[in-house]
């Protein structure tokens, strides 16, 4: 007996495909070679631990799966094969990455479901692969900017005033429309080159910043937004240093930008937001923590996925595409940074980011 | 006072037409504008612009391959090509440039009185 599961375990891991076995719970029993090289993962932190909360796994949609959902369960429930249901599970660093999986029931002599056998395929490439060819950052590059583009023009020639001389007052808000549609070009550029980064097309181009001004530009910039929320902002550095970083300053402005407007959508009435930039060993932390509604516990791994969005945090803001803190972690990621939270719902959330 | 300097624009976004048609006609240039790819080659011949201007994404043609039909007409190999494009991608940009383009412009990232100095610098 003995050996026979020997040769078993040889016959896992010499295959390509990732392989988890479970048993009927969904607990894992044995995984292969394969597996763990996909996830990072050893056999340790994987046996005896249950595959959903391991996998932290989302569908195409960016929908977690959970035991309704789960193609695992449904062969469990059903005794019957799920072939090739396409997913996004989470490896062990918190990089996520796409796979096809196939389930099949385990059955004993007599037709009981036993357990089922997950195989995983990676299909990361395959997917950049695809993406690429919907050319969504092609279309929407053409088809957002167009518009934008004209009025960027029209208010300019406003503000030229070669349509005739403006007053002072009108010149003062033409000038903020201005500054405002730079920045809304600045997001559009930004998110298309998150769609183009599974491609490679796009690099930051790093640069010296002075990660102080980006921060209080930022919130400058959000002072009426807040003020309209009813919340302070409180910016906080150690003495006089300007924080200089090697990094794209769009890509900064950007991160810093989505997290402290989600601490302002997220945010009780008549808070207070606090801000800091501070020196920690070699690294430079910026540090966003608001009082509000919080990241539900269960929520917590899903919250740089694409197109995710907490319940809650669809209860108290209806608009929001899910992409935000996605393509956050994405920046901080192509320029070296590594960005982590601390939150408890209903009471509060802080975003780290370190360079 | 010196001849008037021709722009021939090839574009077909109707607010960039009319903002061409404004800005370039009081700067004292002499326009031209054709929303229409297939009649570009034609009109060049005709108008013998100093300076032509063309847009990539065009309804009745791609502007990526106009480019190179005028950079390889016998005749036209002097006029300058510029693109103002909306599309922003590197790849873009390369493949414009690879086709004949001698300036490439992300139109949401100038502002129109940078290019119409970039403009003057040239014509000039």
């Amino acid at each position: 007996m003995k050996k026979r599961f020997k040769n078993t375990q040889l016959l896992l891991d010499s295959m390509g495909d990732g392989i988890l076995i479970v048993d009927k719970k969904g607990m894992v029993f044995k995984a292969n070679i394969a597996f763990f090289e996909m996830l990072g993962y050893n056999k340790k932190e994987v046996e005896g631990k249950d595959s959903l909360m391991l996998l932290g796994a989302t569908n195409e949609k960016g929908e977690p799966i959970n035991k309704r959902n789960a193609a695992l369960f449904r062969s469990l429930g059903k005794g019957k094969k799920v072939t090739n249901a396409i997913r996004q599970f989470s490896k062990k660093n918190g990089e996520r990455f796409w796979v096809s999986i196939t389930t099949t029931p385990i059955k004993s002599e007599r037709g009981r479901v036993n357990g089922g056998l997950i195989v995983l395929r990676d299909i990361t490439d395959t997917k950049a692969e695809e993406e690429y060819h919907t050319e969504f950052a092609h279309i929407a590059s053409h088809s957002l900017r167009m518009p934008l583009a004209n009025i960027l023009w029209g208010v300019e020639h406003f503000l030229s005033g070669k349509m005739g001389k403006l007053t002072k007052k009108q010149k003062d808000f033409a000038g903020d429309i201005y500054t405002m549609l730079r920045q809304l070009n600045s997001i559009i550029s930004d998110l298309l080159s998150v769609a183009n980064l599974k491609n490679k097309k796009v690099r930051p181009r790093r640069e010296k910043v002075f990660l102080r001004e980006v921060v209080q530009s930022v919130i400058n910039n959000l002072k009426h937004y807040s003020k309209a929320n009813n919340l302070r902002i409180n910016f906080e550095t150690d003495g006089g240093s300007d924080f200089v970083i090697m990094a794209d300053s769009r890509h900064l402005y950007t991160i810093v930008q989505n997290i402290i407007e989600n601490a302002i959508r997220y945010s009780f009435s008549k808070t207070v937001i606090k801000i800091k930039l501070e020196k920690n060993n070699d690294n430079i932390v910026f540090s966003c923590k608001n009082k509000g509604i919080g990241i539900p516990k269960a929520n917590q791994r899903f919250v740089f996925a694409k197109f995710f969005r907490a319940k809650n945090a669809v209860e108290k803001e209806g608009d929001g595409t899910g992409l935000g803190m996605y393509t956050t972690h994405e920046l901080v990621k192509m320029n070296k940074g590594k960005i982590w939270f601390e939150s408890e719902e209903n009471k509060y959330t802080t975003f780290f980011v370190s360079f | 006072m010196s001849k008037k300097k021709k722009i021939f624009i090839v574009e077909d976004e109707d607010f960039t037409v009319k903002f061409y048609k404004n800005r370039l006609t009081s700067a004292g240039y002499e326009v031209l504008i054709t929303s229409r790819a297939v009649e570009a080659m034609r009109l060049i011949k005709e108008f013998r612009p100093d300076l032509i201007v063309v847009d990539l994404m065009l309804k009745d043609g791609n502007g990526f391959s106009l480019i190179q039909d005028i950079h390889n007409a016998s005749g036209f190999k002097k006029i300058p090509i510029w693109v103002l494009s909306n599309l922003g991608q590197d790849k873009d940009i390369r493949d414009a440039i690879k086709k004949g383009a001698n300036k490439y412009f992300v139109k949401s990232e100038v502002p129109f009185q940078e290019f119409e100095e970039e403009l003057k610098k040239k014509l000039k």
